[in-house]
Order: structure tokens, then C-alpha cells, then sequence
């Protein structure tokens, strides 16, 4: 074995967490390599140390009182399948129910946004309720289909303010399915 | 009348006994399995958070846990196992709480430590009682899930798999854990021991120091 593998897992050899075949061949390797003893040495005095604490005091002055201290604690809260679940503290329940109220309310607008914007779109309107073709509502021909019949198909383009919009500004409609929950 | 004689029979050595009983709703054998485990509960929640107060409270709300949940105990699995994971993740579930992190002393443990003590000689006592509150400052300032694994298998003496079991993780996962920790505990008791050898030092060479002067006049 040489002396990057056996320092490598040096540190579960000390605590004697190896496989016994590996943890013989490190130790065979220890015995020939100085270096790698002394790291070994190293380590195991850390190790020691830690070990130190499995000597454990008398606890019992400790603990006295421990066992009723608990069944008190039980009686309080009955066991079994009658024990009341636990209570979501209240400042909990008003800080979730804020941040559901602000995120309805941040969807509601970005949805009525949404919806007002592809109308207006859809109706040719700019902001101000003006036609972008410069028509007013009341100068406006009516469906497309009208204006084919007064203007002819070459003119069409004039009338429907659809058709003078580029593919990019077209309204975007969503899918069924992401309506379907409002 | 009754159920007093059968707890009065019942074999307080072996758990799944006890834990039958306590399924009864047997109070005896709560107590029984309190003052079976408490020691060893609260020395790994002890370990864990490093103060004897807290250390008791977080072994009681194990134990509160425990019996709240012992109808549906798994009779295959040990209950110590079970326990050790309920103490260790409310250990871990608290250090996480408490950001500002105390230095643990051996006075925690008040008079019955001191009993302890007394049973060896003064200067060793205070050797050892100086080497684990180093040792205690030392696992401080570990990762509680590094800290955990040590606890249980270098001071507890849990194996690899046991502690496997106890953590939920696997085999392979606990002993690259143990590797880790232990590397890092070395890493930090070197420092920690140079650093006290450094302050060991310098008083040491100002009073030689002023020998020298004293002599010289």
C-alpha cells in the first residue's frame, strides 16, 4: 500500500472503521514507513483526546424529576389518535395569509392587465382610446368583412388595424388552459 | 387493580416490553423507559449543544416525542436507535437556533461532576477536566452534522451502521462523515494546541526573563 492511500483513510484507521483487510494492509505500511507513522501518531493523540469524554459523570442529581416532568408535559397534550394536531401559531397565520393576499392580488392585476391590453390591441386601440389608423370609434367602417365589400381586398390593409400591425405586436392569446383557473 | 399487578410483572429490561406497556397507557412503564435512557440521551444531547440545561430540555421533548408516537413504534427497528435520532435531530434542530454559541465548561454538569472528579487526583482532574472542555470548544466549532457523527460513534461508541440507522443515511455516506469530521476535529485541535502552547509560552519566558534580570542585579 503506499503512502497516499494510507493517508488518505488514516483517519478511520484510528478509530478502527476499516475493512479488516485494508485496515492490515495500512498498519503493514505503518510499520515500514516513518512518516506515515508519525501522522498516524498525530491523529491517534486527537483521537485520545476525544475519547476523554466517553467517561461519562454521575447524571442522575441531573435528570431527577426528568420521567414526571415528562408525563406532565404528556398530560397536557393527551395522547393517541384524540391528540389535537398542532396549532400554526397566529402571527404565522397572518404572515401567510398577507403574502397570499399580495400574490392574488400582483396575479388579479397582472392577468386584468393582461386581458385589457390584448383587448385594446385586438381592437387597434393605443392608450389614449384613439384608432392607431387615426379613425375615431365612431369613424370606424365595421367588421373587416364590410370594409372588403366598401374598399376592395387591396385596400383592406387601410381598414383592419390588425392587418397593419407587425407579427411581434400581434396580441399574444394564452392557451385555454392557463384561463381556465380565473 | 389489575393493570397495577401486570406493571408490577413487567420485565423492565427488555423494551419491547416496555413499549407495550406504554401502549397500554401504562405510566410505570414511561418512567421505566425515561430513567432507562436518560443518561445515555442526555450525555449525546449533552455533547451535541453543549449546556446542561438545555441538554435536559431537549432530551424531555424527546421523550415527549417518543410517547406520542410509540403507538405506532416499528417493533423491528431498536428503540435506542430510534431515540438517538429523535434526541439528535432536535440537538441539531437547536444549534441551528441558537446562532451565538456558548463555551461549554465541565461546571454545567454541577456538583455530581465535581463528585466525579473528586474520584482522581487534583492535578489529573484538572488535566482532564482542562483536556474535555478543549475538547468540548474544539467540537463547537464543528458542523452539527460532522459534530453528530462524532458524538455518537467516538464518544457514544455506536458503530458505523448503527449510526447509519440513526441518522437515516447510508453506510458509505456516515463513514465519509466520520472521515470528515475527524479531519476536521484534528485540524482544529492542532491549532487549538498550538495556540495554548503559545500562551503557555509567553509567561513562561517573561518570568524566565525576569529571573535573568533579578540575577543580573
Amino acid at each position: 500500500m503506499k503512502c497516499t492511500q494510507v493517508l488518505k483513510h488514516i483517519h478511520l484507521l484510528v478509530g478502527g472503521d476499516l475493512p479488516e483487510e485494508t485496515a492490515r494492509q495500512s498498519r503493514d505500511h505503518l510499520k515500514a514507513c516513518l512518516g506515515c507513522y508519525r501522522e498516524y501518531q498525530d491523529v491517534l493523540r486527537a483521537h485520545e483526546s476525544l475519547r476523554t469524554l466517553r467517561q461519562k459523570p454521575d447524571l442522575s442529581a441531573l435528570l431527577v424529576g426528568l420521567s414526571d416532568d415528562v408525563l406532565a408535559e404528556l398530560r397536557e397534550a393527551p395522547l393517541g389518535p384524540s391528540a389535537p394536531l398542532p396549532r400554526m401559531p397566529f402571527s404565522r397565520i397572518l404572515r401567510f395569509s398577507a403574502a397570499a393576499a399580495v400574490l392574488l392580488m400582483i396575479v388579479s392585476a397582472s392577468f386584468f392587465l393582461g386581458q385589457t391590453s390584448g383587448l385594446r390591441a385586438n381592437r387597434g386601440l393605443d392608450d389614449a382610446g384613439t384608432y392607431r389608423s387615426g379613425y375615431s370609434a365612431n369613424e370606424n367602417p365595421g367588421s373587416p368583412g364590410e370594409a372588403r365589400e366598401a374598399f376592395g381586398p387591396s385596400d383592406l390593409r387601410e381598414v383592419d388595424p390588425l392587418h397593419r400591425l407587425e407579427p411581434q405586436q400581434l396580441p399574444r392569446v394564452q392557451p385555454a388552459s392557463h384561463r381556465r383557473g380565473f | 387493580m389489575n393493570n397495577v399487578t401486570e406493571s408490577a410483572m413487567v420485565d423492565y429490561h427488555d423494551d419491547a416490553e416496555i413499549i407495550r406497556h406504554c401502549q397500554q397507557n401504562d405510566q410505570r412503564a414511561y418512567t421505566a423507559l425515561v430513567e432507562k435512557y436518560q443518561d445515555r440521551a442526555f450525555w449525546v444531547a449533552y455533547n451535541m449543544v453543549g449546556n446542561a440545561e438545555e441538554a435536559r430540555d431537549v432530551i424531555q421533548e424527546a421523550f415527549v416525542r417518543v410517547f406520542r408516537a410509540i403507538q405506532r413504534f416499528d417493533f423491528n427497528m431498536s428503540f435506542y436507535t430510534w431515540l438517538y435520532r429523535i434526541v439528535s435531530n432536535l440537538s441539531i434542530d437547536h444549534l441551528r437556533k441558537m446562532k451565538r454559541r456558548r463555551p461549554v465548561r465541565l461546571d454545567d454538569l454541577g456538583d455530581k461532576a465535581s463528585e466525579f472528579a473528586e474520584q482522581v487526583s487534583p492535578s489529573a482532574r484538572l488535566e482532564v477536566s482542562e483536556i474535555k472542555r478543549e475538547v468540548h470548544e474544539v467540537l463547537d466549532k464543528l458542523p452539527p452534522h460532522y459534530k453528530n457523527v462524532i458524538v455518537l460513534r467516538d464518544i457514544e461508541g455506536l458503530s458505523c451502521k448503527e449510526i447509519a440507522a440513526v441518522t437515516g443515511a447510508s453506510h458509505p455516506t456516515v463513514r465519509w462523515r466520520l472521515h470528515t469530521a475527524r479531519k476536521l476535529f484534528k485540524e482544529k485541535w492542532d491549532r487549538q494546541q498550538s495556540r495554548t502552547a503559545r500562551k503557555a509560552a509567553l509567561p513562561a519566558r517573561d518570568s524566565s526573563r525576569g529571573e535573568t534580570d533579578l540575577e543580573r542585579e
